[in-house]
């Protein structure tokens, strides 16, 4: 019987459909599929692969810490990269906002202490 | 010399065999139709229209009142509540599941940083064994809420889907291998069913997706 996830990720991840995939997302009305809306689960998951590979060949160009050919060929190897890349994105957005919200502290602190002048100003 | 031949010659065969079913599967996802052979019958199963839909959603309702109102059905709830009464506890099932997965997940952030050879091949083992595990209390899991009217539902709607979109070529036309649903089920040619049912899998549900790489 076909194996058609295994070819179904080969052919995700050829030249000849990322550069489609790459064409597709820049221009509006280019089609992958005859149908261009209610996808089935099979085009679901080739857009998924295609996302996938699209991400994962641009940190192999800039030389992403941890990401080798060897890698982006292990399906196990893959998975775990994705998640560590996904875990790292998380904990640099927690960061941002953590500093966020220490800066919103601040500014608002300085906030209070003019807002208290202004107050006792307008009491007398 | 003659090894060295059929060598060559068995690889030049899996090298177009590969390239053949990349075309196909090619072919699939353009158009979600998925042709094969059984028995010199040329068969196809393909996505179903919006015709089709509404007719398997009117199925779906008329098949869930019938269960609905049979008492030897059961939801899913009241059989996790039955088989806890006989010490089978499925809510465990899931928390183990669950936690079978946080730990999948330790493993693959320690396998991401990890370079050393040896110790990639241990991490790796080590996943594949937890998710064997995990596939089993799954499997069982299943296995115990398989009669639910939930999963039953599923299991009859599936199969008047297949019903519906399993074709057979006739000349240059296309037409339903059963002429009824009722003909559907009293088939026993288990070998069209399993196989379509497969590639139907593969088109419209997300089943099958940890096997997609062997």
């Amino acid at each position: 019987m076909l194996d058609i996830m295994k070819f179904l990720n080969k052919l995700a991840r050829s030249d000849k459909y990322q550069a489609i995939y790459a064409r597709a997302t820049e221009i509006k009305d280019m089609q992958l599929f005859k149908n261009n809306r209610d996808l089935s689960f099979i085009q679901s998951y080739f857009l998924y692969y295609l996302k996938m590979y699209k991400f994962l060949y641009e940190e192999l160009a800039v030389g992403e810490s941890y990401l080798t050919n060897e890698v982006l060929k292990d399906p196990i190897r893959r998975e775990a990269y994705l998640l560590y890349r996904k875990q790292r994105f998380k904990d640099s957005r927690n960061k941002q906002s953590n500093e966020k919200a220490k800066d919103n502290k601040l500014s608002n602190r300085e906030h209070g202490i003019i807002f208290k002048n202004k107050k006792k100003k307008v009491g007398r | 010399m003659d090894k060295q031949n059929s060598k060559a010659i068995k690889k030049g065969y899996e090298v177009i065999k590969n390239l053949e079913d990349l075309l196909e599967v090619e072919d699939i996802v353009q158009d979600n139709k998925i042709e094969f052979t059984i028995r010199d019958k040329v068969l196809r199963v393909r996505k179903s229209n919006t015709k089709e839909i509404k007719d398997i959603n009117k199925f779906r309702r008329h098949k869930y009142l019938e269960l609905v109102n049979d008492d030897t059905y059961l939801f899913r709830d009241q059989w996790i509540k039955t088989y806890k009464k006989k010490g089978i506890d499925i809510e465990e099932m899931v928390n183990q599941i669950s936690d079978i997965q946080n730990d999948i997940k330790k493993l693959l952030l320690q396998l991401a940083t990890t370079t050393d050879k040896p110790s990639i091949e241990t991490l790796k083992t080590e996943i594949s064994e937890l998710r064997e595990k995990q596939f089993k209390i799954s499997y069982d899991k299943s296995s115990y809420l398989s009669y639910s009217i939930e999963d039953q539902l599923i299991y009859l709607v599936n199969s008047y889907t297949l019903y519906s979109v399993l074709e057979i070529k006739t000349e240059d036309s296309w037409k339903r291998l059963y002429e009824s649903y009722e003909k559907f089920q009293e088939s026993n040619d288990d070998e069209i069913i399993n196989t379509a049912c497969n590639y139907l899998n593969k088109i419209i549900y997300s089943a099958d997706i940890f096997e997609e790489e062997k």
